[in-house]
């Protein structure tokens, strides 16, 4: 997994260098630095570091066999929690704030507090209002969503 | 001297103000709920509780985050005491000796003698602030952009370096700090660049959507990661209070009156270092503390002076970092970046004349943080039960309430939910960063850092004709790049020698 993310932030160093050199202006009239001037001096810098990062990994795997690198824990977990929280994001302007926040909360504690219904069930409607209220409070603007269920 | 003391009388009459100081209370006591949590430390509570001070006045929701910010140290310390896990890395050296004191049944003593000690640690510090930042702002209006521009290098140069096993990662991240400050409008041709023509890009990305998601969402991804989900009730040490054995007697602090300046003043030299912070302040001080004790074999064994130390120097640490940031705008840790960040929204942007142009906010900043450090003292003493309670609430149910929090505050910034989805993004990538000995903390430091290192780079090449001579023409600019080589060649240096020691003791371990 380590190498995998040190090639992807390799590829994107690679394409930000790229795009600022192709899209953008190094050096401006007189002589002056361009809009791509820094861009390109930040993307050439991360080239050189991440290319580094990847080139330690492909000797380490030329030697071990493999990459030493610690696996994630707990994956299945923090996917879910991952997953329910893109879900509350798309349903968050359609149901509203206060809606969305309750379903996120059950969602969640359906994953990591099964067996407590009558807790999760409270805990899920109290800190969602007592968020709305705050939020409110603070002229947030919070989406009502197509149930205006708005306290 | 007479003019400090009309300087400190303008900041208390900010402080002092009803409405101030409610907000003070306020920040106080969310600091140490932030520090009681694990993987909620001081950077995660100011950004995720900064979209919160937007409908307040600037002074008063300036005088909340900061609350937060040293409130936090006093916190984090409780769990370093009674549950040997720190809640804060600032508070790492305070385990060492907290945690066996509570064992020895000195829990109520060691949780009383953290409190006095981050007090007169953040006392010391304030004072310290008052004594050089001034000095230091005038000192700062001579400089030019060269001068700025090889500040701010030498401070992220300091951060990467001083943030442990993989300097090189640190450096990385501090890179795609600034490469995501490039996205947006150029400040100064008004160039598009990175925006892919879409309308949300042009006012480039908000820097607190990217310090939620790597503070925020990242750090509880590798809570989740490390388990944390699972713990139902934490096995920590009971106290009881307000009985005899809770108070602290005179030989802890007669052992302790020398530790208590010494810590603190180093901490505060740790502090104002750009890139250093409390961290490195607290771990200082108990390594000064340990050399210059005549029982150094307590050290480690619950000796009061080994948990008094770090505890001044983390929070006299927490003081000096206000300086860099205060007059020359540049900070020197994650949640200082986060502070300084929050500056620049409301549209104060801290520099040279910034204490000169601003006396009721600055003053009253550094007011506050005297009345702050003694609520927290009492509050620490008087309401320790209460916070000693909240260990005993498990992460499972903290845990989507931080969602929400991120979510929710985000999405109040300017009512775009395109910058909810940035902010899961940045969440994933800081969750990775983290496991993979990145450093978020670099990311956010770099992305608030970026416009004014990019502005003053362009500046001096044009100031030099576009030579890069302006770096040892101007004898300030000199300095601190002389400065900057040297750190880079002690790092690589030690980095080398480490290797070899590592090399050698495997060479000679028996097959």
């Amino acid at each position: 997994m380590r190498f995998w993310l040190n090639i992807a932030f390799f590829v994107f160093s690679l394409m930000f260098t790229i795009y600022g050199l192709t899209t953008l202006k190094f050096m401006a009239a007189a002589g002056r630095p361009g809009s791509g001037f820094f861009p390109v001096v930040i993307g050439s810098f991360l080239i050189l570091t991440t290319a580094v990062n990847v080139v330690k990994d492909l000797r380490e795997m030329k030697k071990n066999g493999k990459i030493e690198s610690s696996g994630i824990n707990f994956g299945k977990e923090i996917l879910w929690t991952i997953i329910v929280t893109i879900i509350f994001v798309f349903i968050f302007k359609f149901l509203g704030g206060l809606l969305s926040m309750i379903l996120f909360m059950l969602g969640i504690l359906f994953i990591y507090n099964r067996g407590k219904l009558l807790q999760n069930a409270l805990y899920s409607v109290i800190f969602p209002v007592l968020m709305y209220m705050l939020f409110e409070w603070l002229n947030a603007g919070l989406p009502k969503g197509i149930i205006d269920i708005g306290i | 001297m007479t003019e400090l003391f009309s300087n400190l009388a303008t900041g208390l009459s900010v402080a002092f103000s009803p409405h101030n100081l409610l907000f003070l209370v306020i920040g106080v006591f969310v600091g140490m709920v932030v520090g009681i949590f694990p993987g909620f430390g001081p950077s995660a509570g100011i950004a995720i509780l900064l979209p919160m001070t937007f409908g307040l006045e600037p002074t008063t929701a300036i005088i909340m985050l900061a609350g937060i910010y040293y409130g936090s140290m006093y916190g984090a310390t409780i769990t370093s005491i009674l549950i040997n896990t720190p809640g804060e890395a600032a508070t790492v050296a305070s385990t060492i000796d907290g945690y066996p004191l509570a064992r020895n049944g000195r829990a109520g003593p060691a949780l009383v003698m953290q409190a006095v000690a981050s007090f007169v640690g953040g006392t010391i510090g304030v004072i310290l602030i008052c004594a050089f930042a001034p000095s230091l702002s005038n000192l700062a209006s001579s400089f030019g952009p060269p001068e700025y521009f090889m500040i701010i290098a030498l401070g992220l140069l300091l951060l990467t370096t001083m943030m442990g096993e993989n300097k090189l990662n640190g450096l990385i991240s501090a890179l795609f700090g600034f490469a995501i400050s490039t996205v947006g409008v150029d400040i100064i041709t008004g160039a598009q660049r990175y925006t892919f023509g879409s309308p949300e890009l042009i006012g480039g990305i908000d820097f607190v959507v990217i310090a939620i998601g790597l503070f925020g969402i990242g750090e509880l991804l590798y809570c989740i990661h490390s388990g944390l989900h699972r713990e139902e009730k934490k096995d920590r040490i009971k106290v009881t209070f307000g009985g005899k054995g809770f108070w602290p007697d005179a030989k802890d602090f007669i052992e302790s009156k020398f530790t208590l300046i010494r810590g603190s003043i180093l901490g505060f030299i740790g502090g104002v270092l750009p890139g250093s912070g409390a961290t490195l302040g607290s771990i200082m001080a108990y390594s000064l503390e340990k050399k210059v004790s005549k029982t150094p074999e307590k050290f480690g064994k619950g000796h009061m002076p080994g948990l008094v130390a770090p505890e001044a120097g983390n929070n006299a640490a927490s003081a000096g970092a206000m300086v860099p940031m205060l007059t020359l705008g540049i900070p020197g840790s994650g949640s200082t970046a986060v502070l300084l960040g929050a500056f620049l929204m409301w549209g104060l942007t801290p520099g040279p004349l910034f204490m000169e142009q601003n006396p009721e906010f600055s003053w009253g900043l550094i007011t506050s943080m005297y009345l702050g450090n003694m609520m927290l003292l009492l509050v620490n003493i008087v309401a320790i039960p209460l916070f000693v309670k909240l260990l005993d609430i498990p992460y499972k149910l903290i845990l989507p309430a931080i969602i929400i929090l991120c979510i929710v505050g985000t999405f109040s910034l300017h009512g775009n939910i395109v910058e909810v989805w940035f902010l899961l993004i940045a969440g994933v990538i800081g969750f990775f960063m983290k496991l993979y000995g990145y450093s978020p903390a670099a990311v956010v430091l770099a992305l608030v850092l970026a416009p004014l290192a990019e502005k003053t780079l362009r500046q001096s090449l044009l100031l030099s004709e576009g030579s890069l001579g302006f770096l040892v023409t101007r004898p300030i600019t000199l300095g601190l790049l002389i400065s900057f080589f040297i750190i880079v060649f002690a790092s690589v240096f030690f980095s080398y020698r480490k290797g070899k020691n590592i090399n050698n003791n495997n060479d000679i371990t028996p097959r």
